[in-house]
């Protein structure tokens, strides 16, 4: 079954998901913000297949989580490569 | 190696060279951004390892701590976004505060060459409005005379056909000085502040145009004028035609009368830029005038007779500033002048 932590990050993921979705037109105004958010989105997925993988199918949700977490980290390199590397920064 | 083991070091790999690329650029990254977005990284490179070393069976050990560390990526990721969204708002009020300082100079700057250049043409009114009161007294006052011997006629005659004309075409050429800088002004306010709606230009289409529009004046200098194959650009149809009309305008007044006058506009794509160059073998300008010609009421020439109020080139750069466009200007007395306009490209 289940973690607590796992129930934990779900909820404290779900509810920063729901504070951006609310404020998506001050987020979309974040620099090179597609990949950042797509990073951010797909992590919390993986949160997702994480609880999912404990009563269903383990194999394959705990294999989609690991790809969820691999994508959100090469999001994450492309945000930190365009926004703080080729751009030099943020100022 | 089974296909978790694979996508855990891919996972690996990518937050490696997300950390590197942070480091590399750290000292241009706003602190706080830069301590959050660490904070990520550590956690994420923790996670990725701790997966990395369990799938390929190699130990378990790093999970507990990573079930723990995990549990605040989420908080991690709220306060960078929020961090982010600060900078955003940073720079959106540093630029206000910018564009608003720049305004306020450039307004003060056009009242005061306003308030000078209407000046001049002002006590040209004054000083004849004056001088006209008393011609009509000195007329009112030889007029009394019932009986006017031939010296008064001839007095008379003088101040109907001569002083008066005269007063009048000074007050005249007054009035008309005033309403070309008046006129100019209201240009000027327009240029900055039409609502712009921008989209892709057929620049050939939009030049073509403007050579038709100016053909009198081109024919009239006996000027030869050549159009290359333009890029599109990006950018608001009436605005941008204004742009190249004042640009074409200026070339062929200041075209040299002692050769035969060229004048070509050309283009090419450079990166996001549509770059275009308006060139003519004109009089030139001299290197040291080449920031003051952009300038409000600028005539580098006014006891010349050419027509204009010295705004041409300045309106062209609020267009451009508008359109998030540049300008420069390549020139040297005697042998013509280019000018470069950049503007971005669909």
């Amino acid at each position: 079954m289940y973690q607590d932590n796992e129930i934990i990050m779900l909820i404290l993921g779900l509810s920063v998901f729901i504070f951006v979705i609310i404020r998506r037109h001050e987020v979309i105004r974040i620099p090179v913000a597609g990949p950042l958010m797509a990073s951010f989105a797909v992590l919390v997925a993986a949160y997702i297949f994480t609880v999912l993988e404990g009563p269903f199918y383990p194999r394959l949700f705990n294999l989609i989580e690991h790809i969820c977490y691999a994508v959100s980290s090469i999001l994450l390199a492309v945000y930190a490569f365009i926004a703080f590397f080729r751009r030099k920064g943020l100022r | 190696m089974t296909a978790l083991s694979i996508v855990d070091a891919l996972a690996l790999l990518a937050t490696l060279a997300a950390a590197l690329f942070i480091a590399l650029a750290w000292k241009n990254i706003p602190r706080d951004v830069a301590v959050l977005f660490t904070m990520i990284l550590v956690v994420v490179l923790y996670r990725n390892l701790s997966n990395l070393l369990e799938s390929a069976a190699i130990t378990n050990a790093l999970d507990t701590l990573e079930d723990n560390a995990e549990v605040f990526l989420p908080v991690f990721w709220g306060f960078l976004l929020y961090a982010l969204g600060q900078q955003v708002d940073k720079k959106a009020r540093a630029d206000l505060t910018a564009s608003l300082a720049m305004r306020n100079q450039e307004l003060q700057s056009i009242v005061y060459v306003a308030s000078h250049d209407l000046r001049s043409p002002l006590v040209n009114v004054r000083g004849f409005s004056n001088e006209l009161a008393s011609s009509c007294s000195q007329l009112a006052e030889l007029l009394d005379n019932p009986d006017p011997d031939e010296e008064t006629r001839t007095r008379i005659a003088a101040i109907l056909k001569e002083e008066i004309p005269e007063c009048l075409g000074f007050i005249e050429a007054g009035a008309g000085s005033m309403d070309r800088i008046i006129d100019g002004l209201l240009k000027l306010s327009r240029a900055g502040a039409e609502e712009i709606d921008i989209h892709p230009l057929d620049m050939n289409h939009l030049i073509l145009g403007i050579r038709q529009a100016l053909s009198y004046q081109i024919e009239q200098k006996h000027a030869a004028f050549t159009l290359g194959d333009l890029p599109p650009c990006l950018g608001d149809e009436s605005q941008v035609a204004q742009l190249f009309s004042n640009l074409i305008d200026n070339a062929i007044k200041y075209l040299d009368n002692r050769r035969p006058g060229r004048i070509a506009v050309t283009g090419w794509q450079e990166l996001d830029r549509a770059v275009y160059c308006v060139t003519d073998n004109g009089i030139g300008i001299a290197p040291e005038d080449h920031e003051k010609v952009f300038g409000v009421f600028c005539r580098l020439h006014p006891d010349k007779p050419t027509p204009g109020e010295g705004l041409g080139l300045n309106i062209v750069s609020r267009i451009l500033e508008r359109h998030h466009g540049t300008i420069r200007l390549e020139s040297k007395p005697g042998q013509g002048a280019a000018f470069y306009v950049s503007l971005p490209r669909p």
